[in-house]
């Protein structure tokens, strides 16, 4: 079966480089769920752990909270923030 | 299930979508009367019946609601019998709805009434448990004709709507309260009847530590007239710094101080004054008057968090996983919005501080929900259940006895902010579109415009806490997710 390029990098997923708590990550897009953001930017050094709350960073400078399972398109303008989700009272 | 008699007075809760489906479907515009049927739970409290809105079906024009033989419209006997059933099977209380005209002030015709007496005792017969009525709404006021089961008929008092903007209909405008002087200034913010509006406010607050305690110190000096603070600690040495008015007195510390001997220590932590009794202690000194229920005990128990069911809001300012289900449940399931706040300073293993915010997530009936945010993890939950011998068993968790940092200027921040949410919303002060979101403040962060997220929580219809076929307005049809106190 013959196949153009693109759609075997599609197949394969390419890389895209996002940001994560402003450091860069990189993941294999365009489609990747929440907790496979979360997994890579542990993976690449930043310091949170899985269960971090995750938010996308709208244009409207608002944020997204994002679910392990949500599927997110990603771009190399995409940027994420993943916080602790308890807090002391 | 027997509804046999009811607690006056009645009201209608009605969460946000189903409202915003209502509203379109009764005021399109077009000026004419439009018809709907609402299944609500009934919930009895001390405080009167709540009728929480369940399901609503919106009777088609020309179909399910067409011109009436007595009067300008009906809904059809067909339409009425299946919803009669729908009610049956699913337990709810039945209401037939219709629009008029008008704006502030609204009431049945005489048609109406007539139709009422014509129809409603063989509707009474089919449900056989749950009242039935009528409810009709103007743009900004409605009435309701209930009929119960024991033959008795009462009027609505209020009808609810629930979301970042609550509104409260009535059949015409309360009258203008008497002023009082102790408010003068902030009345001139939000009014008499703003300030009347905060007296009948019943509130809870879960935890009334660091955050919980400035809540109350809050709401008791806006003038909220009743409090039901839920606490099961007791003030230690450590807490003085930042749980509002708390002595160091309260914490005992000739008997707690690290030099005494084990025992004594033991004996006034269990003298030292109950953090529910330091948080009356402050809100009777701003109002004398207040109602305040100081509970000393934990909100997962069953008969703890039965006495927030009649709440108008509750704060959650307590830290386990476990209080943040029960509440989140409450709100959903007893259509009481609530808000959870906190504060967090995140250390790495090394002991620098990675992040430090602030946090205030309001938390409304039907629309945002700390299990679809993944905010109630079913491993942390497991983990509370285990005793503190088990816990540190498992050694693998982090060890939960370390004190966390804590900082009342942190707890402020979102104390405050929460307070303001509830109170802009509570006295009607915000503009109809406003849009709700949960918000972090961030005052380590370098660029100013990170420094303050808004944050859009996510929402699941198929969520089971606060889907419309979970515990949303479910009531007591529900268990809350509580441990029993029975034969304890
Ligand atoms: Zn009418
Ligand atoms: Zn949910």
């Amino acid at each position: 079966m013959s196949s153009t390029l693109e759609q075997q990098v599609e197949a394969h997923g390419r890389t895209v480089e996002i940001r994560v708590n402003k450091k860069p990550v990189e993941v294999k897009g365009p489609r990747v769920t929440g907790l496979e953001i979360k997994q890579a930017a542990i993976a690449q050094g930043v310091k949170i752990e899985v269960d971090f709350i995750l938010s996308e960073e709208l244009p409207s400078g608002e944020t997204k909270v994002i679910g392990n399972g949500d599927v997110v398109t990603v771009t190399k303008h995409s940027k994420f923030t993943a916080i602790a989700d308890d807090d002391n009272s | 299930m027997v509804t046999q008699s009811m607690t006056l007075p009645a009201s209608l809760h009605v969460p946000p979508a189903l409202a915003e489906q209502l509203f379109s479907h009764l005021f399109p515009g077009d000026g004419d009367e439009h018809g709907a049927v609402i299944g609500a739970t009934v919930v009895e409290t001390q405080r009167g019946t709540r009728f929480l809105a369940r399901r609503l079906y919106l009777a088609k024009d020309g179909v399910d609601y067409v011109p009436g033989k007595r009067g300008y419209r009906m809904l059809t006997a067909a339409f009425i019998r299946d919803r009669i059933k729908d009610c049956e099977r699913e337990g709810l209380a039945y209401f037939a709805v219709h629009c008029h005209g008008g704006t502030d002030h609204v009431d049945f015709s005489r048609d109406d009434l007539a139709s009422h007496e014509r129809g409603y005792p063989a509707l009474l017969d089919n449900l056989e448990h749950h009242p039935v009525g009528g409810l009709v709404f103007a743009r900004n006021a409605a009435a309701g004709d209930i009929w119960l089961q024991d033959g008795s008929r009462v009027e609505l008092n209020a009808t609810v709507f629930h979301g970042a903007r609550r509104r409260v209909f009535q059949p015409a405008p309360a009258p203008k309260p008497a002023a009082d002087p102790t408010y003068d200034r902030q009345s001139r913010l939000f009014g008499d009847r703003g300030q009347a509006v905060l007296a009948s406010q019943k509130v809870g607050i879960v935890g009334v530590g660091g955050a919980g305690s400035l809540v109350n110190e809050y709401l008791a000096r806006l003038g909220v007239g009743h409090l039901v603070v839920v606490d099961p600690d007791r003030i230690e040495l450590s807490n003085v710094p930042r749980v509002a008015g708390s002595h160091r007195r309260d914490a005992l510390p000739w008997l707690t101080k690290p030099e005494r001997p084990q025992f004594l220590r033991a004996l006034g932590r269990w003298l030292a004054t109950p953090k529910v009794r330091v948080a009356q202690r402050v809100a009777r000194q701003a109002n004398p008057e207040i109602g305040f229920d100081a509970i000393r005990g934990d909100v997962t128990l069953d008969t703890v968090a039965a006495s927030l069911t009649d709440c108008d809001y509750v704060f959650l300012a307590a830290d386990s996983m476990q209080a943040r289900l029960v509440v989140n449940a409450l709100v959903h399931q007893y259509l009481i919005p609530a808000v959870q706040v906190g504060a967090k300073v995140q250390l790495d293993k090394a002991g620098t501080v990675t992040d430090v915010f602030s946090v205030v997530r309001p938390l409304t009936p039907g629309l945002s929900c700390l299990w679809c945010n993944e905010l109630i993890k079913p491993a942390k939950l497991q983990e509370e259940a285990l005793t503190p011998e088990q816990r540190r068993q498992q050694r693998y968790v982090d060890d939960v006895d370390v004190h966390a940092p804590s900082v009342i200027t942190l707890n402020a921040v979102a104390a405050a902010y929460a307070v303001d949410n509830y109170l802009m919303s509570t006295v009607g002060l915000r503009a109809t579109d406003y849009r709700e979101r949960w918000t972090r403040f961030h005052p380590l962060t370098s660029t100013a415009f990170d420094r303050v997220i808004h944050e859009i929580p996510r929402s699941d219809q198929s969520c089971p806490e606060c889907g419309s076929n979970g515990r949303l307005s479910a009531g007591g049809q529900r268990r809350l997710p509580v441990k029993s106190t029975a034969g304890v």
